[in-house]
């Protein structure tokens, strides 16, 4: 690259070089140089700003000479792979300039709580992803997006369901076994989601995750937060860019059920373990095996029959962006399509439209505002029997029998194994519409005339979320047909399409806040402050108002940019506690030390390859007053110190008859004493780069001590108080790992280049006090284990023959179990008492969100040509299987895959996959306590995305007018490699009922005007 | 030298070709144990307890997945009998044979009554045969097993049920939990 510079700009230089400056006025001269090697720049160019035709170029030595027509004018520094610079002349005659490459950081800004700061100048934990990253995959949600891609976030991606598919993001795992989703901040405002905004709208996110880069979120920042940060304008001509994407996606990972010959087979086997007779005969088996009589032995594989192979995905975006010196705006308009993936269902559809404006106004030379709008209508179709979810569908179709019924009746009617045609096509249909409105002003005063750095800054944000729902009803018909009579039997009767019902959501938030910002350097001493007060209001249809309110400060100060120290500080009030304890002060401190830019590092040869060589660290309390009712409940608590009361209009009974009382019942014992939880963070950093920049790393050690973590203590009450308890801030969590992030990118020359980047992350927790259930045993209890380990027996094996059984601790001492045969399950003694009983269950295994993720990033660019492969692994999870998911004819009656690999004594361990199929005693193989048997393991290796690009040639481009046009084709979820074989390892349903991520084909074309 | 050379790659590149081509020519169980085999032998835990001169014991796989199993010399009914016993097959992996097999297990209490209908309960059941051998031939099948699920099953005749009474009821129990490796040797007809 700098060959060809050297060699072939000079010859235009001596073009440029000679010509004078069009306007009289001030002469400015100067060199321009590489900022690390000292190279003299060749060809740089350096015009006036805002004076289109005065400007002149470096010439072999990097010198320049411009007249100016003002002193006081700014001159704008540019050169290829360089970054630009605006320098102003401030009545200098001489003005040098170092210039950085554009892979190199220094300057770059990240954005941290209420505010941004110089990445150099960051002490605290914080990851970024840009929009580059974000865009380069067909994700169909945010949260998506974010995985394999940044350290210490963690993605557990459970549903791939069309409009449902939105991933749990857990930061540095969990710290606590209440609510552990982080805080999302869009814009500086605290949203609820960020799921549904379009990629193409974002600048950047960001993930706090210690207390230094939290604490300014007090009460709610013990889980980590995620700041997005919208695109916005910049000054120049408009720049208009449109994408279009089409996408054929599939789902992945179904469990297909065996056909009806084997299945049959089994289910007799089924019978024999209950002592019955077969269901099926021999001639049963035969007919099943030889298709002879479809109608009296049907073999359906319904999920085949029910599930599209593909379904078809769009995303389209058109965005501007532009602006002068006093206004810039950012315009951005994007939908997605989403088709459902059932057969005999047109009428599943997910469509979000987003809209987004942002406008950044010079209003005067002090004030600044800006107006942010983001809004967006998601519009959903169902089926009226899937509006809530296709849980029912997707899970009938997998488990469902294709043994029993005939898909069609012989006259063409639904028969009962086609119920879901009638619930896809026939049951009505559901429709609902979201709008959601994002807005918000900022204003800021700048009053350095006053004070120098200080600028007064207010906020006010109004948020609106809409949802309505209409639905429509209607039955249809379903037969039973009898083949031996010829006869139909009805079984569900036939209703024409008619109006249901509606109803409508709404959720308003009004957001405010005011404060000052001060930002200063006294020679090498830089000094920055924030200090405001805010406050938020919320309306949740009928619920009482919501309101929070705090206070923020931060004080950051560097030496030189080496020495770095921060404070900050969060004050809140939280409505679930009461006066006297409703605020908290939630503290942080850090500091860094920028050892490469000392001067004794910078003589030393240490700095020809350490580039950059910082450490920071950082401790802090935030807080967490968040206490979700059960792990499948989404009602969050409120006003935990109040006593609340229920009415009833059926209460008891008093006397005889039916007289039953309207009465108003005690809820939940109140506990007046409730505060919020505390996270005490510690955070060890280091960052470097090799080489200036060829390779980097960043490596992060934490510790998180939580305590007074809101708890459910209802297993500690004794039963004769009679009543149930609100929580109690009784729970104690540790929590510590490590994060580490790699890059690497090098330019081979200047056709070819390539990079690497690459996370891994690793937190382990441990409960260190819990309000566990009384008569636990101390290993049965969660205190001492990671949040959520399992209580399992132990499963050592299978027994093979009754002198095992024998041999071993009986299993008949367990809970309603009854008898132990050959091919039960046989599980360790754990306590060695020589019986196998509740005792002998332990924690063991893992929780479901994974300790381990990691991801890594190879890319390279030849040419026109582009290409990078992401791939994503996850380990040390484990998840609950049971019902159909695990057990043949549990519930359904199918059997799967791992069915027919049942246990005889003919099989050798390696072949067996299921053990022996229990009929009158299940409670040997399904005991009360789970075994790991039935425990799936989350470990996972997945190729997440493979991108290939091509842009087309720059001089074809501009002959028709457009600044780039590129096509790419990209795929998702491309292959998985998992111990679990039958069903996604992400998956978080213990019946297996949530539809599986989808592999995606996408092609798309991004074209910049 | 740069003949000699071009000859061994030649030589080279027709065995690689050669190899993968059988490969793909591969034989499978599925196709090659279609057709009528006849008992030769059963080995139980390595003795022969298969006598010689009894009925011959016929086995027809037919390609439909299909089986028969007749005592008769002929499987053509031209002696107008039916066969037996039938059921479905299948191979699994190229390494198990599945066959529906006819087979009678004692009832929870079969002291509880003197009718053998009741003492026995009658079911048809999968069962699992490794394939030790098939060729154009000889087919070997082995099976791990317990002695009752195998005795009273039709592998590949007709059981004996015996009436269970005080004195053979223990006798009998012990038979479904007593393994046995029985090997099962065929001769093509």
């Amino acid at each position: 690259m700098k060959r060809i510079r050297n060699i072939i700009i000079p010859l235009f230089v001596f073009a440029f070089a000679w010509q004078p400056a069009l306007a009289q006025g001030f002469t400015v001269k100067g060199n321009v140089k590489d900022a690390h090697t000292g190279d003299a720049l060749i060809g740089v160019s350096v015009v006036v700003k805002g004076g289109k035709t005065v400007g002149t170029m470096t010439d072999l030595d990097g010198n320049y000479s411009l007249k100016v027509p003002d002193p006081e004018s700014t001159i704008v520094v540019s050169y290829i792979g360089y970054k630009k610079q605006e320098v102003p002349i401030s009545h200098r005659s001489v003005v040098n300039i170092s210039m950085e490459e554009e892979g190199v950081l220094v300057d770059e800004v990240v954005v941290i709580g209420y505010g941004v700061q110089k990445k150099e100048s960051v002490v605290g934990a914080i990851s970024s992803i840009d929009n580059k990253t974000l865009v380069s995959a067909p994700v169909t949600n945010l949260t998506q997006s974010l995985a394999g891609k940044i350290g210490g976030v963690q993605i557990v991606q459970s549903s791939g369901e069309v409009g449902r598919d939105e991933a749990e993001v857990y930061i540095r795992g969990m710290a606590t076994y209440g609510d552990a989703s982080p805080l999302i901040v869009v814009d500086g405002i605290v949203r609820s989601s960020f799921a549904q905004i379009d990629p193409n709208e974002v600048l950047s996110i960001n993930v706090l995750k210690d207390a230094s880069a939290t604490a300014v979120y007090g009460i709610k920042g013990a889980n980590g937060v995620i700041v997005v940060t919208t695109r916005r304008g910049k000054e120049g001509k408009a720049q208009v860019s449109a994408s279009a994407q089409i996408a054929v996606t599939q789902p992945t990972r179904i469990p297909t059920a065996l056909p009806a010959y084997e299945s049959s087979l089994l289910y007799n086997q089924q019978m024999w373990g209950m002592m019955k007779e077969s269901t099926y005969k021999a001639l049963d088996i035969v007919m099943y095996k030889t298709h002879a009589s479809p109608y009296t032995h049907p073999d359906e594989i319904l999920i085949d029959r029910y599930m599209k192979d593909f379904s078809l995905q769009q995303q389209y975006n058109v965005n501007v962006t532009g602006g002068s010196d006093k206004v810039k705006y950012f315009v951005s308009t994007g939908v997605l399509m989403q088709d459902g993936f059932y057969n005999f269902d047109d009428i599943t559809c997910f469509n979000r439209y987003n809209f987004r404006t942002n406008l950044d106004f010079d209003i005067t030379d002090r004030l600044t505002a800006q107006v942010n709008i983001g809004s967006r209508i998601e519009q959903r179709n169902d089926p009226q029997g899937t509006m809530w979810n296709s849980w029912n569908v997707y899970h009938d179709a997998f488990a469902g029998s294709g043994r029993k019924y005939p898909f069609y009746n012989p006259d063409g009617s639904l028969s009962p194994a086609s119920n879901i045609v009638g619930i896809l096509s026939q049951s009505g249909i559901a429709k609902r519409t979201k709008s959601v409105l994002e807005s918000g002003v900022v204003l800021r005063y700048d009053l350095s005339d006053w004070v120098k750095g200080l600028t007064l800054r207010g906020q006010v944000s109004y948020d609106n979320e809409g949802e309505n729902t209409r639905v429509w009803t209607q039955a249809y018909d379903v037969y039973e047909y009898n083949f031996d009579r010829d006869q139909y039997t009805q079984k569900n009767v036939a209703t024409s399409l008619d109006w249901g019902w509606e109803s409508s959501t709404s959720d308003q938030r009004l957001y405010y806040e005011v404060g000052a910002e001060y930002n200063n350097e006294f020679g090498k001493h830089s000094l920055s402050g924030l200090f405001l007060a805010n406050r938020n209001l919320r309306l949740l249809d009928t619920e009482f108002e919501f309101a929070e309110e705090g206070l923020v400060g931060r004080l950051a100060y560097n030496y030189d940019r080496r020495y770095f120290f921060e404070a900050n500080v969060g004050i809140n009030g939280s409505e679930n506690f009461a006066k006297g304890s409703r605020y908290g002060v939630f503290p942080a401190f850090a500091a860094g030390w920028t050892v490469s830019n000392e001067s004794f590092y910078q003589s030393s040869v240490l700095s020809g390859i350490l580039s950059l060589l910082k450490i920071r660290a950082s401790l802090g309390w935030v807080g967490n007053d968040k206490y979700k009712y059960g792990s499948d409940d989404s009602t969050y608590a409120r006003f935990i110190y109040l006593q609340k009361y229920n009415y009833d209009s059926s209460g008891p009974v008093f006397g005889e008859g039916d007289n039953s009382l309207e009465v108003i019942r005690r809820d939940k014992l109140a506990n007046t004493d409730v505060t919020w939880e505390v996270a005490r963070k510690m955070n060890l950093g280091l960052e470097t780069d090799f080489f200036n920049g060829l390779f980097g790393l960043t490596f992060d050690l934490f510790h998180e001590y939580r305590t007074n973590i809101l708890t459910d203590i209802s297993g500690i009450i004794p039963g004769y108080v009679g009543t149930e308890v609100m929580p109690a801030n009784v729970g104690i969590v540790e929590n510590k790992g490590f994060e580490i992030e790699l890059r690497h990118n090098f330019a081979v020359n200047k056709d070819f280049n390539y990079y690497v980047k690459g996370n891994f992350t690793f937190n382990r927790n441990k409960v260190i006090k819990k309000a566990d259930p009384l008569g636990l045993l101390p290993y049965q209890k969660e205190e001492g284990y990671p949040i959520n380990t399992p209580l399992l027996y132990n499963t050592i094996g299978i027994f093979q023959d009754y002198e095992e059984i024998y041999n071993s601790p009986s299993q008949l001492t367990m809970q309603d179990n009854i008898e132990v045969l050959p091919g039960d399950l046989k599980y360790l003694d754990f306590n060695g008492d020589g019986i196998i009983t509740e005792d002998d269950a332990y924690r063991q295994l893992y929780g479901s969100v994974p300790e381990i993720q990691y991801g890594v990033t190879v890319g390279a660019s030849y040419k026109n040509f582009d290409m990078s492969v992401l791939v994503q692994g996850s380990a040390h999870a484990s998840f609950e299987k049971n019902w159909e998911i695990i057990w043949p004819f549990n519930n359904h009656e199918n059997a799967f895959e791992r069915h027919w690999y049942w246990w005889t004594p003919e099989l050798s361990a390696d072949d067996v996959q299921h053990c022996r199929f229990h009929g009158r005693n299940y409670r040997n193989n399904q005991p009360v306590y789970g075994t790991t048997y039935s425990t799936g393991s989350g470990d996972y290796v997945r190729i997440k995305s493979v991108e290939l690009g091509y842009s087309l040639p720059e001089a074809w481009v501009k002959k028709i007018g457009m600044g780039n046009i590129r096509f790419y084709f990209t795929s998702n979820n491309l292959f998985t490699w998992a111990d679990e074989k039958y069903i996604d390892p992400d998956n978080r349903n213990n019946r297996g009922g949530y539809m599986p991520q989808t592999r995606a084909f996408n092609f798309g074309v991004n074209i910049n005007f | 030298m740069k003949r000699i050379f071009l000859n061994r790659l030649f030589l080279l590149v027709v065995g690689c070709l050669a190899f993968l081509l059988s490969g793909c020519e591969k034989e499978t169980y599925e196709t090659d144990i279609v057709g009528l085999w006849e008992l030769q032998a059963i080995e139980e835990d390595g003795e022969n307890t298969y006598l010689p001169g009894e009925i011959p014991v016929m086995l027809l796989f037919e390609k439909n997945g299909v089986y028969r199993s007749n005592q008769e010399n002929t499987l053509n009914n031209t002696n107008n009998v039916s066969p037996y016993f039938f059921g479905a097959w299948s191979v699994t992996d190229n390494k198990w044979l599945e066959m529906g097999i006819d087979s009678w297990k004692l009832s929870l209490s079969p002291l509880s009554s003197t009718n053998l209908k009741d003492q026995w309960i009658s079911m048809h059941l999968p069962v699992r045969f490794t394939i030790l051998e098939l060729t154009a031939e000889s087919m070997v099948l082995r099976i791990k097993s317990f002695v009752g699920d195998t005795k009273y099953a039709v592998m590949f005749s007709e059981p004996n049920l015996p009436l269970i009474t005080e004195d053979n009821y223990d006798q009998v129990s012990e038979e479904f939990k007593t393994l046995c490796t029985y090997v099962y040797r065929f001769k093509r007809r």
